[in-house]
Parts: structure tokens; sequence; C-alpha cells
């Protein structure tokens, strides 16, 4: 987006002021966080199991120790499966049935609306508890209806390579919504006038779409993109309820396995050591993404 | 905009009223005389466990008598532990919980960490508490840890062998294994047996060309469902993971042969599901009748035969685990360092394990850990199979008193999800298990 | 005729895709539902009994056994009031960055990477910090708590909003004398509404459906309805009915929300977005 040369050209008071105003949320974001993330800091450089006694001697090493270890990188690997896949599909299910919602000639809209954003509200804990109920092999509803219609009854969360294709299938029924929402809110937000100019210079619907949907909503996709990946990155709660890793070592993500080390093990110093690494993961692939989408957009 | 958020304002209140309406009142404590406990909270963390809802129900009785307020919270298991953790830390007298239950496998990790407070003063001091009436297994469990007594035994957990008696007395069915193994069906004295039993009673009943019964319903889920159902299997065919010591004394060979037996079984007589399964998938297909047998807590026979849960209603039976040693579980009373009222907490560990309390409690249908509840004439005659499950109790082993106990049923978990799943052979997990538990040990 | 043929034709396929995929979402739901009225027995029988007399004991068992109008009220309170504070303090930081570029972009950056960071390895430390400052199992430390991954999130949610509002509008206003606080509450604030709501709804939800925090930081008082649904998961297995009647609680406030969504989007349409 080209920079207005009619805000460059306020008085520094103004801006000044602009200042001012982002003040609160970084104060309230960093006095929350601050004094946790840098003890956590702290903490990954030190040997630390929680139950062993106190915080143990410096100890550096603990990130070459985390990043050699097979399992670490087995997870990374799943994680990196799973938040490609469920960022790809949300995304693409998410913005088709948000601009098919944004049609004012669609009846009934409100109702879809309803009913598509009701996983919203669903905690992870309940969305894997019931899927384990419907996806019973021998017991769960979904394999009855498949078994009327003839359909072979697959065994979901026992077999390696569809237990993962499982939790992605769930993870899609539970964040698309998300993406719908944001979306259709941009969508929304969006001043007619464009399309209407769009119009009378004769453009159809595939070059509105084009050269003014996409454009003016990039960076909403960029955002609702980032979010996702974020959090698909941090996915524990589906993979705890749904396989615990298994079968297996086929399911488990990094923060699952980050998640056992520290509350399981209790190995404060490398499940520490872990986090930053994955926040390092995490920092790069945004970059790249932003990199990618600006390019995109230009 | 501003009739909008009104109208969303009235909307969320109308809905909390609602909610707030089903509520019950609370009693207010009336002040009655001088009790000694008057006035005094006693926060208490507890597992949602039938148990857990029996103690709910006494409770009243010690409140009228001491005066106290007793809170329970109640979580599930794998939360307990987190939010444990992070209380136990807190300095003396400033933690947030003032009596909590702990399981077995975590006595070793609580003691070693010094997150409990010792009892042998206060139970010395304790005309009401008697340690001899607690049966050895249970007190060696969750009673004693290096030669100080930290907590008292709550319930057990024993595992036991759940069968369908009107399949295993079914005369067609005797009469078909008599035909095919030349002898009378018995009940398995082994694994071996067992496993070659399951596979016998997998069978497509109605002719459907699928299988309706399969001969054991298993929980192959990491890492406590299959670790703890795999240890029935090592322990009686005479392996262990650790001796006395706390030195790891299993071998490959019967490590490897009794991996063998449960992935065999797994494979042959299990749901094809059953890889994936936790306790609730394998407890739902005994109760829909679709299993002949269930490795199991040996208190599961009066859920399944509870007609709102169960199919098979008064057609399950329990024994011992073929081989007759099976895994061993309990949970006990302690008071953390951490907490701000141990007296009064001390006086319901007291009151809640008195012998006339616990019998309640086990009349209620809870798993008793004293000797003298077990032999109860009432008890006795309300569930007479507690004579086997006193047995099964004092026979089966714990799981080895290791402060990364949590850890090593991880890696136990790990390499037997991956046996199953094919992406490690049955020696490369057993070799790597005695690796990690020499790794794990407290030294 | 063609035009309408058209018309028509991308109108059915609309539909049948907005059926297919609410059918997707509902049939689970209907099933959840379902369940909440059956007991253990029917609630795992194949072929599955279709009429069956419902029974309520699910629903006695979450609100008389265990409080959950309590755990309800805690949730709607402490995310309704963390998510009115982020959208606040989040609105003007996310105008000022969009506007100004104010220290773009590390700033936002920086607010962001703050979310990238696993849960996990923050618990223990908030933890200790809330019971230093006695705000352990109260509701302003899990608003607080909850604040810490809100207000990140919707700046970067209503940046991106602002960005899309053309400056010509805003220009258009200041050029037509309105000062630019007004110009900011007339102009730009109404037609970012659908942005803002999206962003409180989407905090309400994050909030909502918060566990870590919640079960590390509450106790008795302020446990919030994800805990208090894990607390149905028992040694004696997961209490399904019971977790289907809460899941039918828990997702009782989708009511409101798709008001709120809508009511915005309506108001969007009717009023314009400008002039």
């Amino acid at each position: 987006m080209a920079k207005s040369t009619f805000f460059n050209s306020l008085p520094t008071r103004d801006r000044k002021a602009a200042k001012g105003l982002v003040a609160p949320a970084v104060i309230g974001i960093w006095v929350v966080i601050l004094f946790p993330l840098l003890y956590a800091l702290y903490v990954s450089v030190h040997d630390w199991i929680l139950s062993q006694g106190e915080i143990g001697r410096l100890n550096f090493s603990n990130y070459i120790t985390v990043l050699q270890d097979p399992l670490l990188l087995n997870a990374a690997k799943n994680t990196v499966i799973l938040t490609a896949s469920v960022v790809i599909l949300e995304i693409s299910i998410g913005f088709g049935l948000a601009l098919l919602l944004n049609n004012k000639c669609i009846r009934l809209r409100n109702l879809y609306l309803f009913i598509l954003l009701i996983p919203m509200l669903m905690p992870p804990i309940t969305v894997g508890l019931i899927w384990r109920l419907l996806l019973h092999p021998d017991l769960g509803i979904i394999n009855y209806a498949l078994s009327l219609v003839g359909l072979p009854q697959p065994i979901w969360l026992a077999d390696p390579t569809l237990a993962m294709i499982t939790i992605i299938i769930v993870d899609v029924w539970h964040e698309t919504s998300f993406i719908i929402l944001v979306l259709l809110a941009g969508l929304t937000s969006l001043p007619d006038e464009l399309y209407e100019a769009a119009m009378i210079d004769g453009a159809n619907a595939w070059q509105k779409f084009r050269f003014v949907t996409i454009p003016l909503l990039a960076p909403t996709i960029l955002v609702a993109t980032i979010i996702r990946m974020i959090a698909a990155l941090k996915t524990y709660d589906l993979v705890y309820i749904l396989t615990r890793g298994g079968p297996g070592i086929a399911t488990e993500t990094i923060s699952y396995y980050i998640y056992k080390v520290f509350f399981v093990f209790l190995d404060m110093g490398k499940s520490s050591a872990m986090a930053f690494i994955l926040l390092g993961i995490i920092v790069l692939m945004t970059l790249v993404l932003m990199r990618v989408m600006r390019r995109v957009e230009q | 905009m501003k009739k909008g958020l009104l109208t969303i304002f009235g909307l969320l209140i109308i809905m909390s009223m609602l909610l707030s309406a089903c509520a019950k009142t609370e009693q207010p404590v009336g002040p009655e005389g001088a009790k000694p406990f008057d006035g005094v909270t006693i926060n208490v963390m507890m597992e949602g466990v039938p148990d857990t809802e029996y103690v709910q129900a006494q409770l009243s009785k010690f409140e009228e008598e001491t005066g106290a307020t007793v809170n329970i919270e109640v979580l599930n298991y794998a939360l307990m532990h987190e939010k444990l953790v992070p209380q136990l830390t807190a300095a003396a007298g400033s933690g947030s919980y003032d009596l909590i239950v702990v399981d077995n496998y975590w006595v070793a990790e609580f003691n070693r960490a010094g997150w409990l407070m010792p009892l042998d003063d206060k139970i010395a001091a304790s005309d009401k508490v008697k340690m001899d009436a607690y049966l050895p297994s249970m007190l060696e469990m969750v009673g004693t840890y290096e030669g100080k007594t930290y907590m008292l035994p709550f319930y057990n957990y024993a595992m036991a062998l759940v069968y369908r008696n009107d399949l295993f007395t079914d005369p067609t069915i005797q009469a078909e294994y008599k035909d095919k193994f030349g002898k009378d069906i018995a009940l398995p004295t082994s694994i071996p047996e067992y496993i070659e039993l399951s596979k016998f009673m997998t069978r497509d009943i109605n002719g459907d060309g699928e299988t309706d019964i399969y001969g054991a319903s298993m929980q192959g889920l990491r890492p406590d469902p299959t670790a703890m159902e795999f240890l029935n299997y090592l322990y009686s065919m005479g392996g262990q993971l650790y001796d006395l010591d706390g030195k790891v004394i299993l071998t490959q060979e019967v490590g490897v042969a009794a991996l063998d037996a449960y992935v065999d079984n797994m494979k042959s007589s299990a749901p094809p599901g059953a890889p994936s399964y936790g306790f609730d998938e394998a407890f739902a297909t005994v109760a829909q009748g679709k299993a002949f047998s269930y490795i199991t807590y040996n208190w599961m026979v009066p859920v399944l035969d509870n007609p709102e849960q169960s199919q098979v209603v008064d057609k399950m039976k329990v024994t011992a685990v073929p081989g007759g040693i099976g895994l061993l579980g309990g949970w006990g009373w302690a008071i953390p360092n951490s907490s701000a009222n141990p007296d009064a907490a001390w006086a319901f560990i007291e009151w809640v394990e008195s012998f006339d309390i616990a019998k309640e409690r086990a009349l209620l249908g809870g798993a008793p850990t004293r000797a003298d509840v077990f032999q109860d004439p009432d008890v006795l005659a309300k569930y007479p199979h507690y004579k086997d499950v006193e047995k099964i109790v004092g026979d089966s082993i714990m799981f080895p008193m290791q402060s990364r106990a949590p850890q090593i049923v991880e890696v136990l978990g790990r390499v037997i999800s991956e046996t199953i799943a094919g992406s490690m052979t049955s020696e490369a997990a057993i070799q790597e298990l005695i690796t990690e538990s020499n790794n794990l040990a407290d030294k | 005729m063609l035009v309408k043929f058209k018309r028509n034709f991308g109108i059915t396929i609309s539909h049948f895709l907005l059926i297919l995929s609410s059918l997707a979402i509902l049939l689970p739901i209907l099933w959840v539902i379902r369940t909440s009225l059956a007991n253990r027995l029917i609630a795992y029988k194949i072929p599955p009994v279709w009429f069956f007399t419902p029974t309520f004991d699910n629903y006695l068992t979450i609100f008389d056994k265990y409080p959950f109008q309590q755990y309800f009220v805690n949730s709607l309170v402490i995310s309704g009031i963390a998510s009115i504070v982020a959208l606040i303090i989040g609105s003007l930081a996310a105008y000022s960055i969009a506007r100004f570029r104010t220290g773009d972009p590390w700033l936002r950056l920086s607010m962001l990477s703050t979310q990238m960071l696993p849960p996990i390895a923050l618990v223990i430390p908030i933890f200790l910090i809330m019971r230093f400052v006695q705000m352990w199992d109260t509701l302003p430390g899990l608003v607080l708590a909850y604040l810490s991954f809100n207000l990140p999130y919707t700046v970067w949610i209503l940046i991106s909003f602002f960005q899309s509002i053309p400056v010509e509008i805003e220009e258009a206003a200041m050029i037509d004398g309105c000062s630019r606080i007004q110009s900011l509450v007339r102009v730009i604030f109404p037609v970012a509404l659908p942005g803002l709501l999206s962003a409180g709804v989407f905090n309400f939800i994050l909030n909502w459906n918060e566990f870590l925090f919640a079960l590390i930081l509450t106790g008795r008082n302020t446990r919030t309805l994800p805990v208090a649904i894990a607390s149905l998961w028992t040694q004696q297995g997961v209490n399904i009915g019971a977790v289907s009647a809460a899941t039918v609680v828990t997702i009782l406030p989708v009511v409101i929300l798709t008001y709120v969504i809508q009511k915005s989007l309506v108001r969007n349409l009717t009023f314009g977005s400008v002039k």
C-alpha cells in the first residue's frame, strides 16, 4: 500500500500523538509478558528438572542436546506437514465460503453463517472428545454411516498415515469458522464505490475479484494466514486428546513434545530451550510468509 | 448501534440469570459451639473417580463433627499432575491445597522433590489411625517411601481379567473348544493360554462374515493405557523392570517374549482400531457386548452390571490376570509441605480412613485398601468377589518406585506403540526400554 | 435470458456448497445433542437407536453435581471483559500503526512474536507472578493473563482492517472540516465496525476456549468451562453424555455472537460505507 503523502504532511505534534495511542497496548503486552519471557529464557540455559530440586547449573548445551533428539526432529517433520495442510485447506475453504456468504442474493445466508460459526465456540478438548466418539471404528456413527453406503470402514486413528489425515480433518472442521469470520468481515468492509467504479469501467466478475477484491483483501488474508499458522504450529491439544502422538510417533508435534517434556518429565531447562527453538522457527516462517504475500500484493 | 449493544447486553444478562437460577444455594455454616476446626477451610484436590464421589457423599458428617468446611476440587487424572506441580513448589504454608491424593506413580517423584509431609509423628500420636490394618502391598505402594510414611492408602486399582461368563459357559462353545483342542475349556493360567483362548473366542456369531466378538478388548493408546496393559503381560510372564533396589533387571529374552505376546493378541484378537483405543473405546467395546475379555481395573464389574452403561449386565466375571501377577495401582492421602492447614488436613485423614467410614465407602462401591474392610461380613455379603480381589491386590506388583516414573511410562508407551505400528521391532523396542530405564533410574 | 440462467446457476451452486458445508458442521453437532440426551449404553450403540426416551440426567449431572452454571458465568465474564479491554486498547494502537506506521515493522513484529512462544514455556512464570501479587484464582488475574495473548492478536487483525480502509475517505472527511478525532470516530470506526466486531468476537473465542492458563491459574472460584469439561474425563472413562451436555452449554453464546455479527453486517449495508 502506497504511503499517503497526506499523512506525512501532518504536523509533528499529531505524529507524536499517534505514538501515544500505541503506548497502552505496548505497555499492556510487555508488563504481562516480559518477566515470564526473560524467566523462560533464563531457565532455557540451565539444567533443571523440577522434581529433582532447585535450578541447576548454567548449561548452554541444552539447545544442542535437544536439536540432536531424533524424536524432536520427527515431531518437527509432523508439525510442518500438519501446519501446511491445515493452513492451506482452511484458508481456501474459508475464503470460498466467505465469498459465497458475501453474496447478498443468497437467501438464508444468516442461517448458514450461524451454523458455520458454531465450531468456534468449542474448546479443542471437547472437539477431540467428541470426534473420538464419532470416529470409533466399531461403535462410531461415521463408520456405521459408511458401512450403510457400502464404503470401507477406516480405522482412523489406529493407522499411522491415516491418523495424521484424521487430525487434519478434525482441525479443518474446527478452525475454518475463524477464517470465514475474519474474511467475511474483511469483505463486507470493502467500500462499494470501488466495485461500482469497476462496473462502470466494464469489469466482469473475475476481473472485479482479481483487481479489486484480492488486492484490498490481501492484508486481511495475510493476517488470517499468519494467525492460523502460528496457532497450527502450536497445536498440542488435539493431538493430546486424539492420539497422544501415536500410533508409534506418527502424529507427535513439536508443541505436544514440548508439553510432555515440560509437564510429564518436568524438565524445565530442555522444554524451555525447545520452546525458544520453536519460537525461532515460527518467526522465520512468519517472515517468509510476509515476504511472499508482499510480493503477491505487488 | 446503542440499541444493538443494549440488546446484546440484555441477552447476556438473561442468559447468566437463567443459568444461575439453577444454581444450588449454598448452606450457610451456622455458628455452633466450640468445634475443633470452626471456621477452618480445608482445600482438597482429588481426581474424578467413583471413590471421590463416595467421599463427597460422606463429607457432611465430618463437617458437622469438626466445624470445618471441606472444599474438594475435582480434576481429571492427567490434569491433576499439571496443576499440582506448580502448587507443590510453593513455600511451606502458602500452597492452595491443604490435602491431596497421590497416584502411586507420582509417589517417588513427589517425595524425592520433598513436596510431601512425613506423617510418622502424627501417626504415632494418633489413637485413631492403625497402620497394620492396611494390606502390606498397598502400604508399600502408597504409604511409605524410603522408610518414612508419607501417605495413607485411599483406594486400590489393581488390574484383573474381566471376561464374559455367558460365553465361557456356553455349551456349544465349550463343545467346539473340546473338539478343537481335545481338552475342556478352562480359565487361562498363563499369558500364552490367554492368547490361545482370545483367538478361539474371536468369532462371527451371526454369520454375516464380520467378526462381532473379539477375544480381547485392548487399549493401545500411548502412553499409560498401553503401558499399563502391557505390564500385566510382562509381570505374568515373570519379567520386571527394576528390582527392589532400583536396578534394572529386565532381560531382553523375557521382555521380547512379553511384547511379542502382547502385539500378537492385539493383532489377532483385538478390534482393528485397538492400537488407538484408550480406556473409553476399549470399555465401550466390552460394554456393547463385542468382546470376550478385557484386562482392566478390578472394580469395573459393577460398572458393567449397570444397565444404563452396559449391554452385558450380569454376564461379566472377574479373575486374576492369567499368570496370576497383574499390575497394582492405588492412591494415597497426603499432606503437601505447602499445606496451609496441616492439622485440619490430618484430622480429615484420620476421619476418612477410620474403619467405619472406610467400610461405609466400601459398601457404597469403593475399592478397599484395608484387610479388615475386605474381610468385613457386610462388605463380603454385598460384594462376594472381594475375597478374590483381596488376593489379587495382595499378589499384584506395582509400577516401580522411581522418581521419573512418568517418563519411564512415556518411553514404555512409545516403544510398544511403535512396535504395534511396525516402525520398530520388538527386539529394538525392548533394547531401548532397557537403555532408557537405566538412564532414568534413580541413582 | 442466458445471463439470468447463468446467475441462477451460480446461486444454485452456491447453495449447494453452503448446504454441504453446513451439514458437515451440523451433523456432528446434532449427534452431540443426541448424545447429551442419552446414557452411555445408547451413546455407543451400533446400529444406533433412533428413538429412545431422552434422559436429562446428563444435564442434571453438570448443573447439580458440578456447578456448570457457575463455570459458564465465569467463562462469560472473563472472556467478555478481557475482549472488551483488548478491543479498546488494541484499536487505538492498530489505528496508529496502520495510519502512521508507528514503529514499523518492528513494533508489530515484536508484538506478534510474543505469541509465537508456546504458552507452556510461560505458564509457570505467570503462575509465580499471580501468586506473588495474590491474583491466583481471581477473575482479574485471568483477565490480565488473557490480555497477554489477546492484545497482540487484536492489534494485528485491526491493523489490516484499518489499512484496507482507503485513506481517501478520511482525507475527504478532514477536508470537509472534521478534526482528526472526529474523522476517526465518525468515519473510520463506523467503516471498520465489522472488523472491530470480528476482532472482538475472535478475542472472545480465544478466551472462551483457552485451556492452559485457565487450568493453572484458576482454582475453585474461577474455573472456566474448558477446564470443567476436562474434569468430566475420569479414570472410569469420559462421561460422554455429560461432556456432550456441557458442549451444548458451551456453544450457547454462538446465538449472541452471530446476532452481533449479523447486526453489524446488516448495518454496514443499510448505511452504506461512507457518506
